[in-house]
Formats: C-alpha cells, structure tokens, sequence
C-alpha cells in the first residue's frame, strides 16, 4: 500500500499503534486474571466484610446484608480457586453464621480433604455433629 | 464486494458489538477475561475497517499508462469512503479521543496517590467515621488493584473505539434509523425504569475543589456495601466518580458531552439544516447529564447511561458530513 503523502502516512501509523493498544490491553485482561489472583481478590473482599460485620451496629448498617455478600465472594473466590484450604474453611464459619449449615458441612468436609496439617478427623466430625444440635 | 455490501457488514458487526458492550457493562464491570475478548475483537474490526477507508486514498503503482489514467479518477466508492474517512478523523472526535486518553492517565494518578478522603466531611456527615476507621486499617488497601485498573482501562477504550465506529457508520440513514429506532425508546423507557425502582437521590451537594483528586478506582463499591443506607439515599453516578477521581474526574466528565453539545448547538443556530436529529442528540444529553447528577447509582443505569450515548454519538456523527446521506 502507497500513500499518497506524509500525513497520511503518519495518521496511519498513529490509529495503527491506537488499535494495537486497544489489543494489547485486551491480551493484557485476559492472561492477568489467573485463578489464584482472582480468588485472592474475592477472599480479600470476604474477610473484609467479615471484619466490619463485627464492627458495625445492628440497626444502622444491616450487618446480615454484609455476611451474605461475604459469604457470595467467597464463593466467588472458590469458583476461581478451589484448592484453597482456608478458603473452605472461612466459607463455613461464614455459611454457619448465616445458618446455611449443609454448606458448612461440606465446606468443612472440603477443607479437611485439602488441608495439609497433620489430620485429627475426630475433631471434624465432633464439631459438625455438635453444630446440628445446637441449632 | 460492492461499497454497500461491506457497509452492511460492518453495521451488523457495529449492532453487535454495542450490544455485547451494554451485557459486557450490566453483568459485571470487573469480568477481565471477558472485557479482554471483546477488546480484541473490537481492535481487529476497527483496523479493518480503518483499513477499508484508507484504500481509497492509496493506489498501488502501475505501470501501464491506461491504468494510470484510470487509477487517477475517483469513482462513487472512492468519494464515499473519502468521505467517511475525512469525518471520522476529523477535529472534535480527535478532541474525544484526546480527552479519553487525558482520562485514564487521571484515573491511574488517582488510584497511585490516593486522596484522604477522610477529610471529605463537606459530602455528609456520616461519612467522615466510616472512612477514619477505613484509613486506620492498615490492611484495607484499595489503592492500585490490578483488576480495577484494567477493567477501568477496557471501559475507556471500548467507549472510544465503538464510538469510532458508530461514527463512521453514521453515514448511513438506515443506521441512524435503525440505531434511534432500537436504542432511543430502550433509553427512555430505561430511565424511567431506573426512576421508579431504584428511585432520585435524596440529598444532593455540589462537591467542593478542595478534593481535586479522589480516593482511587474501586473505592465506591465497598463504602456503597457497607452504607446501604447512604446509597438508598444520596449515592450518585456523580458521587460515585467523585469518590474514585475527585473534583476534576467528576465535573470532567462532562466535558466529554460538551463537544456534541457544541456541535447540536452550531447546527440549530448557525447552520439550519438537519435540525431534528440535533435536537433529538440534544434532548440525550441533557437526560444522560440528569441521570448522572440525580438519580441513584446502580450497574443497570450505567448500561442506560450507554443506550443515550450511542444514540448521542450516531446524532453527532452525522452532522459533519459534506453530502447528505449515502444510503437511503
């Protein structure tokens, strides 16, 4: 291709490196988002909700909003990631908090598949016996 | 393939991508993988449409004189994608574009040298406890999230190259007609929709010059999260860019509109022709700049805020053209 002078050929070069730019950022939004990083990024957001749960007054801040959004990313956070041990293990602390207790039974189940300290399985099923009697 | 044919073309892909660019936005603004694969579609038509334009400008050399002779005369295609070619590169999309580009690099200084916005009482009372309990945890970092960044940086770019796009298609009446017909009543209905249940804002107040930059990209949504209350109340899309860029991010923005709106105003008053369209771009934008200051924040209305802007671009864009229409 022949351009007729140096302008054109200059524009050319300039929407040239704009729409290498646009592709460049899309390659670059599609191999940053690696599942750990993702499901870092959830978890972070869990745990802080989490934290400000504790902090936050019963009737101004609608504290069981925040544990359900908790409890959404850190599924989130799995669904990217699910070889995370702690991140099963703080799904079901969360989901017992929202009385949603078959998924922190399997969560609990989970994480005590994936973890890799030393196992004391007694402990595990004690507890997930004794929450189903409490509630 | 004939002018007409790759023109039909290129407005089905133009449909398409403005369409998957509304879901893209609805769904989920941080949806990276997703946000990537559209920005290389987006990159591959645009430079070949870009490509189609220019070679009309361009001839190959010949060396035969009858070919000469006959590459020298300009035919019906050839004044038609010069044309084309002329608008879309022409002053006030190159003014865009620029401010586009002004735009990113304003929203990666806010995000590397967050704001205190601690300090930011003059907005509402309230807030000044929650963000002093949010800066004394130190392990509450929002500043410089690579997904924030990226996802910020897919929007911008996306909004300019469709713009391009629906530019140099609107040309066209049938596009125009088409666009006006499909997005202009989703609009206003949509408005209407997001007024009736996600509801105004309660309290509004014009941000002080004091907070020129703002607190980084991200912030909006975890301070929405834990005040449910302030975001039923007075959390909008205005308030929302002056937490993540400041002062300067949130009034600035609207410069981007002033550039149609300059031009709709030369039409109406100096040039006299082709009113209608200018007025309709007109009405647009005054509803797109009242959804922004009065009505509540939510992902929903960001993809309305889109609908009004592609009918305010396909209005734009066809006023600058020589000739009239080319399909009719």
């Amino acid at each position: 291709m022949r351009l007729r002078d140096e302008r054109q050929s200059t524009l050319l070069l300039c929407t040239t490196v704009l729409f290498m730019l646009t592709m460049f950022v899309g390659v670059l939004c599609v191999f940053t988002q690696s599942p750990q990083q993702g499901a870092s990024y959830h978890s972070d957001q869990a745990r802080f909700y989490q934290k400000h749960y504790n902090q936050l007054s019963a009737i101004e801040y609608e504290p069981i909003k925040i544990l359900k959004l908790a409890e959404a990313s850190i599924i989130q956070a799995l669904a990217y990631y699910p070889y995370e041990a702690k991140n099963w293990e703080f799904l079901a602390l969360i989901a017992q908090r929202n009385r949603h207790y078959d998924i922190a039974h399997k969560a609990r189940r989970f994480s005590h598949f994936l973890s890799t300290e030393p196992r004391t399985e007694s402990v595990i099923t004690v507890a997930s016996y004794t929450e189903r009697i409490k509630h | 393939m004939s002018f007409f044919t790759v023109e039909k073309i290129f407005s089905f892909f133009g449909y398409t991508l403005s369409l998957s660019f509304l879901l893209l936005i609805v769904s989920d603004l941080n949806s990276l993988s997703l946000w990537g694969v559209f920005l290389i579609v987006l990159s591959f038509i645009g430079f070949s449409r870009f490509l189609w334009l220019i070679t009309a400008k361009s001839r190959a050399s010949k060396t035969r004189l009858p070919d000469q002779i006959l590459s020298s005369l300009d035919t019906e295609a050839d004044k038609n994608k010069t044309n084309i070619f002329k608008r879309s590169m022409s002053l006030d999309y190159g003014l865009f574009a620029l401010l586009i580009i002004v735009g990113a690099l304003w929203g990666v200084y806010c995000s590397f040298y967050p704001n205190e916005i601690a300090s930011v009482k003059t907005v509402h009372v309230e807030f000044s406890e929650f963000f002093n309990n949010i800066y004394n945890d130190h392990n509450f970092n929002i500043a410089i999230r690579n997904n924030n960044l990226l996802s910020y940086f897919a929007v911008l770019f996306s909004v300019l190259i469709l713009s391009w796009l629906q530019f140099s298609l609107s040309v066209s009446k049938k596009f125009i007609r088409n666009n006006l017909v499909i997005f202009l009543p989703a609009f206003l209905v949509g408005v209407v929709i997001l007024n009736f249940v996600f509801g105004r804002v309660l309290l509004f107040q014009w941000p002080d010059t004091l907070f020129l930059s703002g607190a980084g990209l991200g912030i909006a949504k975890p301070i929405m999260l834990l005040h449910p209350d302030l975001a039923q109340d007075s959390i909008s899309f205005f308030m929302v860019r002056f937490f993540e860029l400041g002062f300067l991010g949130a009034y600035g923005a609207y410069v981007f509109l002033l550039i149609p709106l300059s031009v709709f105003f030369h039409i109406i008053t100096i040039r006299q022709r082709r009113k209608t369209l200018a007025y309709i771009g007109m009405i647009t934008v005054s509803i797109i700049i009242m959804v922004d200051m009065f009505w509540l924040y939510h992902p929903h209305g960001l993809g309305v805020i889109a609908m009004g802007w592609f009918v305010t671009v396909v209005c734009w864009g066809q006023s600058g053209f020589k000739t009239p229409y080319i399909l009719r």
